[in-house]
């Protein structure tokens, strides 16, 4: 398929987005925005290892956590956190690296464990080292304008967001169409015939791997500079992780759009849902939450996305196997 | 009488219908009448002042976040009724200088997460058009909403987070009543200077335990702080996880350091199996000072039975403060009849208190600007008596903190928390040295 369509979609979403940065004065609205694209990209991050290259992941919220720590310690010290993006992104690569290195060629769940493991160690180490400040975190001094990456407006942060989605949405579809995406299907449907044929796994799947948590970075770091407060619970827990990996699965996992779902419905529900049932102290919102949750995974095991591409698949008349070739399910 | 609703289309239709027999003008006369008649209601009705509350209604703190709530309606509702009790601005029917407008708190969940209290503060200020925010118990959303506040220019109180740092930030919008950390590390100090005039207590090497939480760390930091500025060594400093175990290599490395003093800042498990430890290890000290949490939870005493006798423990509050004011029984009464027979502790009095400091202020100021409530806040000094904590007064100083806020400690004595320091509120003698395991 081309990636024509695609394009013209993302097209259309930036022009949405740029719309609701220049015309929505409503913070909460522009509140609700941000997050959404942040939320998109950090489940496309997660995608890319866990749906692309199969192996699941759950502790993407450290990667997070590099770009967000990167930017408050440039900040703290004096530096521009214009800084903390490509620092951010290295120690989240080689992070990436370490972690994938010994596990990516090894079957079975030994990744995943592995990912829950180092996401512990790293959380820890963040909660009791002093230069990374302890529980306490860090909080931003406010400042004003593009140098600082702060802003009292709303608007120019949703540029932002928008800008990094449009960033990992087209580098998905490069990926998409590229050898090494090629590969990482080629593996994910059948690794050993793949191997059989030259592929080198681990090879391929540390680059990304290491790609992913370079997103999932960027993404922190603009978190950091939109909430001016960043600590382990709020940046490196196992919860934030579930997060990321829950919108991936429900969005439709190893498919283009599925992420931006995933993150539509979280924040849908998490958010707006929260704001208006959840001052009642009941929990509404996280019960309606949780049941949907549990509705998708029960009766739509391939995610929002993967249904609807396997029904465009039927009613094409091709032969339907499950979500079809685009979303098949991680090995 | 007057239409029960302000508004006129309903109104207008039966109007019509029976001035059908008659001219139009008739028609329009009484609709105008009507019209007028609903604005003399607008008028009567009593004008209504809505604070923002952004607390942690759902999520882990959900329970605290529930008591909270309650403690601030009560709050409001006291001011908005004409029952007087020592309390500022209680039983006054609303805010006299605004005309008797009565206040109304608009809450927003934060769930315990900073991002999530931080869009609650855009909304209640944004969409409820709030004069003033208060809240949020937890110091990590605290930090965000009122960052939030300060951007929008919009006071904030803050009645119930202790981490130091969020008032050295200096934000111009944001006011602390609650003291922090460091004053209840100071107390301890202050303890043991007004036990050393009375007794010759010689104390000179302290332990320093506490989890590497927020809150361990956080007080651990402030102890440490404390001890060397009064002139104490610090033994040892054992930092551990709270969710560990076992503690057996921690409780060791105490007792190596011969301490006179262990001051300690732990949850009810990790609690609870230290004190197992020093018993084990019959790590005998002359006392040991806990930072509330773990020390002051009812499954302490219920689970180590006479091995808790003799701790000490800070807290913010004591229904011994009784002795000060009285109206802290009958607070205390009204908060079990709505709190399902739960009494008022040092959350729920704060939180209470920082509902009055905030309408106080908003009736000092005269008005719903929020440059003149902050300059009312500025000028704020409640006498400590008026309250019902245990601190000298309120006043805040030029980061916003204030100045007149004390602790107390309680020991264990006979199975039960007796308030000993400071002495104008104690209720019994502290008994020192604490006494020693026996094996």
């Amino acid at each position: 398929m081309t990636a024509r369509p695609h394009l013209y979609a993302l097209g259309a979403i930036v022009v949405l987005g740029l719309l609701a940065a220049f015309g929505v004065r409503d913070a909460v609205v522009l509140d609700l925005v941000f997050t959404l694209l942040l939320y998109a990209v950090l489940g496309q991050s997660w995608n890319w290892i866990s749906g692309y290259a199969g192996n699941i992941s759950f502790g993407h919220a450290i990667f997070f956590g590099c770009g967000a720590y990167a930017s408050a310690l440039c900040v703290t010290h004096g530096l521009t956190p214009w800084l903390a993006i490509p620092a951010g992104a290295l120690a989240a690569a080689a992070l990436a690296l370490v972690t994938g290195f010994p596990t990516l060629g090894l079957r079975g769940h030994y990744f995943s464990i592995a990912t829950i493991a180092v996401a512990a160690l790293v959380e820890t180490f963040a909660r009791t080292t002093p230069w990374l400040g302890k529980a306490n975190g860090f909080e931003l001094p406010i400042a004003s304008g593009w140098a600082a990456l702060q802003f009292p407006q709303k608007g120019p942060y949703v540029v932002l967001a928008l800008a990094l989605f449009a960033a990992v949405q087209l580098a998905t579809i490069a990926l998409e169409r590229s050898r090494l995406g090629y590969y990482l299907r080629a593996l994910r449907a059948n690794h050993a015939a793949a191997a059989s044929v030259g592929i080198d796994e681990r090879r391929c799947k540390l680059i990304a791997f290491a790609w992913s948590a370079t997103m999932a970075s960027a993404a922190g770091v603009l978190y950091a500079q939109y909430t001016l407060f960043i600590d382990p619970p709020s940046t490196l827990a196992l919860a934030i992780s579930i997060d990321i990996a829950l919108i991936g699965v429900v969005g439709g996992i190893g498919t283009l759009w599925g992420p931006a779902a995933g993150a539509l419905v979280y924040v849908v529900l998490a958010k707006a849902v929260a704001l208006r049932f959840g001052g009642a102290g009941k929990g509404y919102d996280l019960v309606i939450y949780g049941a949907i949750i549990c509705l998708i995974a029960a009766l739509r095991p391939y995610g929002i996305v993967g249904t609807i591409v396997d029904a465009i698949r039927r009613r094409r008349g091709s032969i339907a196997v499950g979500p079809g070739a685009a979303a098949e399910t991680p090995a | 009488m007057t239409l029960p609703v302000p508004d006129e289309a309903p109104g207008m239709k039966e109007v019509r219908m029976l001035a059908r027999p008659f001219s139009a003008l008739l028609a329009a006369a009484f609709a105008l009448a009507a019209l007028g008649d609903g604005g003399a209601t607008r008028a009567a009705d009593v004008p209504e002042i809505v604070i923002g509350s952004i607390l942690p209604l759902t999520g882990t703190l959900a329970q605290t976040g529930a008591g909270l709530r309650t403690a601030q309606v009560l709050a409001q509702d006291l001011v908005n009724g004409h029952v007087s009790y020592p309390l500022p601005l209680v039983g006054k029917s609303g805010l006299p200088r605004l005309g008797h407008a009565r206040i109304r708190i608009e809450f927003a969940d934060s769930q315990g997460k900073p991002d999530q209290a931080r869009a609650a503060a855009e909304q209640l200020i944004t969409q409820q058009h709030v004069v003033a925010l208060i809240g949020t118990y937890a110091s990590s959303t605290t930090a965000t909403a009122s960052q939030v506040a300060e951007r929008y220019g919009i006071p904030f109180l803050n009645p119930d987070s202790s981490a130091p740092g969020l008032t050295s930030r200096g934000l111009k919008w944001f006011f602390r009543t609650t003291p922090h950390d460091g004053t209840f590390a100071e107390n301890f100090f202050q303890f043991l200077a007004d036990l050393k005039k009375t007794k010759n207590i010689g104390v000179k090497r302290i332990a320093i335990v506490g989890e590497d939480g927020l809150f361990g760390s956080g007080a651990s930091d402030a102890e440490e702080g404390s001890a060397k500025k009064a002139g104490y060594d610090v033994a040892t400093r054992v930092s551990y996880p709270a969710t560990t175990t076992e503690v057996n290599a921690e409780v060791q490395k105490v007792k190596a350091s011969s301490p006179d003093v262990i001051m300690q800042a732990s949850y009810l498990p990790d609690a609870l199996l230290f004190m197992r430890g020093y018993k084990q290890q019959s790590v005998d000290v002359k006392a040991i000072l806990a930072q509330d949490a773990g020390f002051i939870d009812p499954g302490f005493i219920r689970t180590l039975g006479a091995d808790a006798e003799g701790v000490f423990t800070r807290e913010v509050f004591s229904l011994d403060i009784k002795h000060r004011n009285q109206a802290v029984p009958l607070i205390d009464q009204l908060f079990r009849e709505r709190f399902s027979g739960k009494p008022l502790d040092g959350n729920t009095a704060r939180d209470f208190m920082g509902v009055l400091v905030i309408a106080d202020a908003i009736d000092r100021a005269g008005s719903t600007k929020p440059d003149a409530i902050r300059g009312a806040l500025m000028k704020t000094n409640i006498p400590g008596k008026l309250t019902l904590m245990p601190w000298n007064r309120i006043h805040f100083d030029a980061t916003g903190q204030n100045d007149g806020g004390a602790g107390i400690i309680e020991q264990v004595q006979d199975g039960k928390y007796e308030t000993v320091w400071p002495f104008d509120v104690a209720v019994r003698p502290a008994i020192w040295p604490m006494p020693a395991w026996k094996r």
